[in-house]
C-alpha cells in the first residue's frame, strides 16, 4: 500500500546528478504556481478544508505551507551566498500551519506570493554558476551539510509531494 | 483602522509606481556613495520577505534569536546583478499583502512577544511590526530625495 504521507515516496538526492537533471529540478520549480493552480482554481470552501490523510493538512493549509517554506528556501539559498558556511535556522512548519492566516480559507494572498517568489527564485537559480551549486549551509539539526545543488533537488521534489497530496485530498473528497 | 495598517496601505500604493520608473531615474542616488533608486527597491523587496518570515517565527517560538542579513551583499552582489525589478515589484506587492493580513491578525494580541535580535539586542513584536512601517517610510523618503537630488554615482 501507499503510504499517504508519501504519495511520491521520499526525497532522493541523486549525488551523480547531470546538468540536464538541474534544469529539469528548476522547471519542475517554475511550472509549480501553474500546477497549483490547476489543481486548487474554483475549489469550494468546504474542498479547501479536505485535508490529505488521517490528522494530515487540509488542501489550504498545503497551500499556505508552500508559501511559507518555498520563501524560508529562497532566503536559505541568499544566506547560504552571501555568509560563509551559513547555518540556517530551521522552523517549526506545523506550528506555522496552524496560524490563523495558515487556516483562512482564501488561497489568493498565498498564490500571488507563490507566483511572485517563484518566478524570481528561478530565475535566481537559472544564474547559479556551477561552483555556486556546490556551496553549503550547515543544517544545525543534524550537523549536515546542503550544497544549494542537493537544495534545488529537494525543492522540485518538495513541489511535486505537496502537489500530489492536493491530488491524493481531492481524489478521496475528504473522507479521512 | 489600525494606523499600521493604513500607512502601510499608504506606502504600498506609493511603492508600486517606483518600480516601473525610467532607468536613468532609477540610477539616481539620495547621497554620494548612498544606494540608488534601484537598489533600495531591491532591498524593499528582500527587506520585508524576511520582515514577513521574522514576525512569523516569534509568532511560533518563544525567545527567539534573531539573525540580521547581510543587506548590502543581498542587494549588490545579487538582485541588482541579475533581476529585473518588476520581479520584486512583484514580489513585494504580494509580500506586503501578507504582512497587512498578518498584522490584522496579531498586532493587537501579539505585540508583547519578545525575542532578541543579533544586532539590536531584545525586541518586541511590536517594535518589529512597527519597523515594517517606519522601515518603508525612511526609504521612500531617500527615494524621493533621490529624484530631487539626481545624484548620479
Amino acid at each position: 500500500m501507499t503510504d499517504l504521507r508519501f504519495p511520491i515516496g521520499e526525497f532522493v538526492f541523486q549525488e551523480t546528478a547531470s546538468f540536464a537533471d538541474v534544469e529539469i529540478w528548476i522547471s519542475k520549480i517554475e511550472s509549480f504556481p501553474n500546477r497549483l493552480m490547476n489543481l486548487v482554481d474554483g475549489l469550494s470552501e468546504k474542498q479547501v478544508n479536505w485535508i490529505y490523510r488521517p490528522d494530515g493538512w487540509s488542501i489550504k493549509q498545503v497551500v499556505h505551507h508552500c508559501s511559507d517554506s518555498h520563501m524560508n528556501s529562497f532566503i536559505r539559498f541568499k544566506l547560504a551566498l552571501t555568509e560563509k558556511d551559513a547555518v540556517i535556522r530551521p522552523y517549526f512548519e506545523d506550528r506555522w500551519a496552524e496560524l490563523s492566516d495558515s487556516l483562512s480559507d482564501d488561497l489568493s494572498d498565498s498564490i500571488a506570493l507563490i507566483t511572485a517568489l517563484h518566478r524570481k527564485w528561478v530565475k535566481f537559480l537559472r544564474q547559479l554558476k556551477v561552483d555556486e551549486l556546490g556551496v553549503e549551509f550547515v543544517h544545525p539539526e543534524h550537523n549536515s551539510r546542503v550544497s544549494l545543488l542537493e537544495n534545488i533537488s529537494f525543492y522540485a521534489w518538495h513541489c511535486d509531494h505537496h502537489l500530489a497530496h492536493i491530488q491524493q485530498a481531492l481524489d478521496n473528497k475528504g473522507k479521512f | 483602522m489600525n494606523p499600521l495598517v493604513e500607512s502601510l496601505q499608504k506606502t504600498l500604493e506609493a511603492y508600486l509606481p517606483l518600480f516601473d520608473l525610467p532607468d536613468e531615474e532609477l540610477s539616481f542616488g539620495y547621497r554620494e556613495g548612498g544606494w540608488n533608486v534601484r537598489q533600495i527597491l531591491h532591498h524593499m523587496a528582500d527587506s520585508e520577505s524576511v520582515l514577513y518570515y521574522r514576525i512569523r517565527r516569534v509568532l511560533c517560538e518563544d525567545n527567539q534569536v534573531i539573525w540580521g542579513f547581510d543587506q548590502d551583499a543581498w542587494v549588490e552582489k545579487m538582485d541588482q546583478k541579475h533581476l529585473d525589478l518588476s520581479l520584486n515589484k512583484e514580489l513585494f506587492h504580494a509580500n506586503r499583502l501578507l504582512i497587512i493580513d498578518l498584522i490584522k491578525r496579531y498586532y493587537s494580541s501579539s505585540s508583547e512577544r519578545s525575542f532578541v535580535h543579533s544586532e539590536t539586542g531584545l525586541r518586541t513584536l511590536k517594535d518589529e511590526f512597527d519597523k515594517v512601517g517606519s522601515h518603508a517610510e525612511s526609504h521612500l523618503q531617500q527615494i524621493y530625495l533621490a529624484l530631487k537630488n539626481k545624484i548620479n554615482d
